[in-house]
């Protein structure tokens, strides 16, 4: 199944080179967690980060499903 | 006295008399400054009831108490008085270089009260203070009445001024200083209008004492560092300024779109802090001390939106753009620079714009009364709509009065995203709850400067928490607001004391902040008393409200967000269930089932009036 992980703010960064703007198209398996997928892209798992599914809060350990959206951006004060 | 210079300037512009106050040690603890301070000396001068734009007003500039201290981002002042937009209380923050020069003069607050006969502005120099004339300076634009002033002043001299709006009583004029940045909320700068009194020019050299120089120096050197090792690892806020936002708030279905019809706005990228980096940012500026710079130098190369200066940050981006359907970032920016120029506050008036854009489309204004169309999405009208409300000229001088006296005038209030008619910053709070009750509750209105819980539910500082839930945000409402009092009271900037002088808890808690105020001021404030002096101010400024007439009717939010369910994205659905937070909210602070602060709480505050 494909999600989108899209990386937001300075997360952008952790994409390679030829992807360009906030969204990549990922295939993952059926079972995968969030944190799973965020880690091959070397994504801080944790407080230094906020993890979105879906445009809500992610829960620890939760599962993907096809056509998740999955956002990160470092935690920051602003606004 | 340490780090509180312990002297009040009273300047009384009926009579032009200029007066020098001792500052009562006690006072200065219990009310910490800033703010604080302020609003004690507001409360126990003026009637609350009186109308804001008469002499009978006083506007009081509070600088913190640790600006111009080695505290990082001891950068602050406030301007507080009573506001011509909401009639409830105006404390506008801003930072820049202005307030640490302010607070160099040796002076804690200035207290400016009656209106002078004709217009003149204040010029501190040290110890010699006098009013001059300012009537060949009526009429200007903020960047050359600045320039001016510096050169019949002193070249080092730093000026807050407003512009043409404040003069023309526009009621949510701003007070600018160091050209771009802005006291801006609540028409601070209509009351400065309404005093004949055009700028504030200052220079000082007399930097505050501090109670143990030496700790005082290490601790903040010390956070100095942190802050500086986290920002050389990648600072969003220095890359992008606050303008990264528009994506993390459109991912949550929260980014105020069409007058908050929508929590999700198409052109987002278009109009992002990324967009703005690409095209038209110079490089970031910092305020003093501040390590982070999130400040933007722009410039725009565009025949029809060209210009130089500063900005535009989120909350401009929000209201100039999304909530006005605008995904033309050089015409937003134009925006910004014209409210900056002019004196006026880019989210009321941005605003009262996409109330006027709604109501125009849905027919509730005939266009022979605008003498334009208004549609959404158009940055000519939008930006023609800036420069007559600054000039309050046609159709402008009935935007000027803002956006519910506005939608009020044409029967239909209900199109103001206003809470006690101040306008909603860029958080739509049917996706962020607490930001619902923040706006319901703040004693200036609708503001995210009181009590910032969007930093928790929408970007994880001290930690993510679940925005759309009411679970818990009383309890977090009220201790955040008492914990930015301590904050806006101090001097300080959230954005880095939230971060590194509170604890990593969401229950936040002034851990080494309650240290610099020590080695700063000496006066043995323990974590506690401190959080105690932030609820003690908190409870005056209700007070304050309560005797201006306020009541529990007026700690609501409009319609749309109590009643219309969000309709897309991942908020659909939601409403703000204010009534069962409210009722806890009040409960929590000690308060009767009206809002009314109770004896036992007043009490237990020292605020036996």
């Amino acid at each position: 199944m494909k999600v989108t992980v899209r990386l937001l703010a300075t997360y952008r960064e952790l994409f390679s080179s030829e992807i360009n703007g906030n969204d990549c198209i990922v295939e993952v398996t059926d079972g995968d967690t969030f944190e799973a997928v965020l880690r091959k892209l070397n994504v801080p798992i944790g407080p230094a980060s906020v993890i979105l599914i879906n445009g809500r809060t992610s829960k620890p350990g939760q599962k993907l499903e096809d056509s998740d959206v999955l956002c990160a951006f470092p935690s920051m004060a602003g606004g | 006295m340490h780090s509180w210079h312990g002297t009040i300037l009273r300047v009384n512009l009926s009579n032009q008399e200029i007066k020098k106050e001792k500052l009562d040690p006690q006072v200065a603890k219990d009310f910490i400054g800033g703010r604080g301070l302020a609003i004690k000396y507001l409360f126990d001068e003026v009637d609350p009831k009186m109308d804001a734009l008469s002499p009978d007003n006083k506007l009081i500039f509070a600088t913190g108490t640790l600006t111009s201290t080695p505290a990082p981002t001891g950068n602050r002042y406030m301007v507080v008085t009573k506001s011509p937009l909401t009639g409830a209380l105006a404390n506008s923050n801003s930072g820049g270089v202005f307030p640490t020069e302010l607070k160099r003069t040796g002076y804690d607050l200035i207290i400016f009260e009656g209106k002078s006969e004709k217009p003149v502005y204040l010029w501190i120099n040290d110890d010699q203070v006098e009013l001059r004339s300012a009537e060949r300076l009526w009429g200007m634009p903020v960047p050359e009445t600045t320039d001016r002033l510096l050169e019949e002043t002193e070249p080092k001299a730093k000026v807050a001024c407003i512009g043409p709006a404040g003069e023309r009583l526009v009621k949510f004029a701003s007070i600018m200083n160091d050209k771009h940045r802005a006291a801006g909320r609540s028409g601070v700068g209509a009351v400065m209008g309404s005093k004949n009194l055009k700028a504030v020019v200052v220079r000082g050299t007399k930097m505050p004492s501090l109670a143990e120089p030496e700790k005082m120096r290490k601790l903040c050197l010390s956070i100095q560092r942190e802050v500086g090792g986290d920002v050389k690892k990648g600072s969003t806020l220095r890359e992008y300024g606050t303008a990264y936002v528009p994506q993390v708030t459109n991912e949550m279905g929260i980014f105020p779109t069409h007058n908050f019809q929508s929590g999700q706005f198409e052109g987002v990228a278009k109009i992002d802090g990324v967009a703005l980096k690409e095209k038209y940012l110079i490089r970031p500026k910092a305020c003093y001390r501040c390590p982070i710079a999130c400040g933007r130098l722009t410039e725009v190369d565009d025949p029809k939106y060209g210009g130089k200066g500063e900005g535009p940050e989120y909350e401009t981006i929000s209201a100039v753009g999304s909530a006005c359907g605008i995904d033309n970032l050089a015409a937003i920016t134009k925006a910004n620079y014209i409210c900056n120029e002019m004196g006026l506050d880019t989210i009321t008036a941005g605003m009262t714009v996409a109330a006027a854009m709604e109501m125009y489309e849905k027919g509730y204004i005939p266009q022979e009364d605008i003498g334009y169309p208004l549609h959404f999405g158009d940055p000519d009208a939008l930006i023609e709509s800036f420069i007559k409300i600054a000039n309050r000229e046609g159709f402008g001088d009935i935007l000027a009065e803002g956006s519910y006296r506005m939608a009020a005038k044409y029967g239909h209030p209900e199109f103001s995203m206003s809470a006690k008619k101040l306008e909603f910053p860029g958080y739509d709070p049917r996706g962020a709850k607490g930001m619902g009750l923040l706006y319901a509750t703040s004693n200036i209105g609708a503001s995210h400067m009181t009590g910032d819980l969007a930093y928790a539910e929408a970007f994880g500082v001290p930690e993510k928490i679940d925005p759309i839930t009411i679970e818990n945000k009383p309890e977090l409402i009220k201790h955040w607001e008492d914990a930015f009092v301590v904050i806006d009271a101090a001097g300080l900037c959230v954005f880095l004391s939230i971060r590194y002088m509170f604890n990593t808890e969401i229950m936040i808690w002034p851990e080494r902040l309650t240290k610099i105020m020590n080695y700063a001021t000496g006066a043995g404030y323990t974590e506690a008393s401190i959080m105690e002096a932030g609820e003690r101010v908190y409870n005056l400024e209700r007070l304050f409200l309560t005797k201006a007439g306020f009541t529990k009717a007026d700690d609501t939010l409009p319609k749309r967000m109590l009643e219309e369910p969000m309709p897309e994205g991942p908020a659909q659905g939601q409403v703000v269930e204010l009534d069962e937070m409210l009722t806890k909210f009040y409960q929590l602070r000690g308060w009767d089932e009206n809002g009314v602060p109770t004896k036992e709480k007043l009490d237990q505050l020292g605020l036996n009036l």
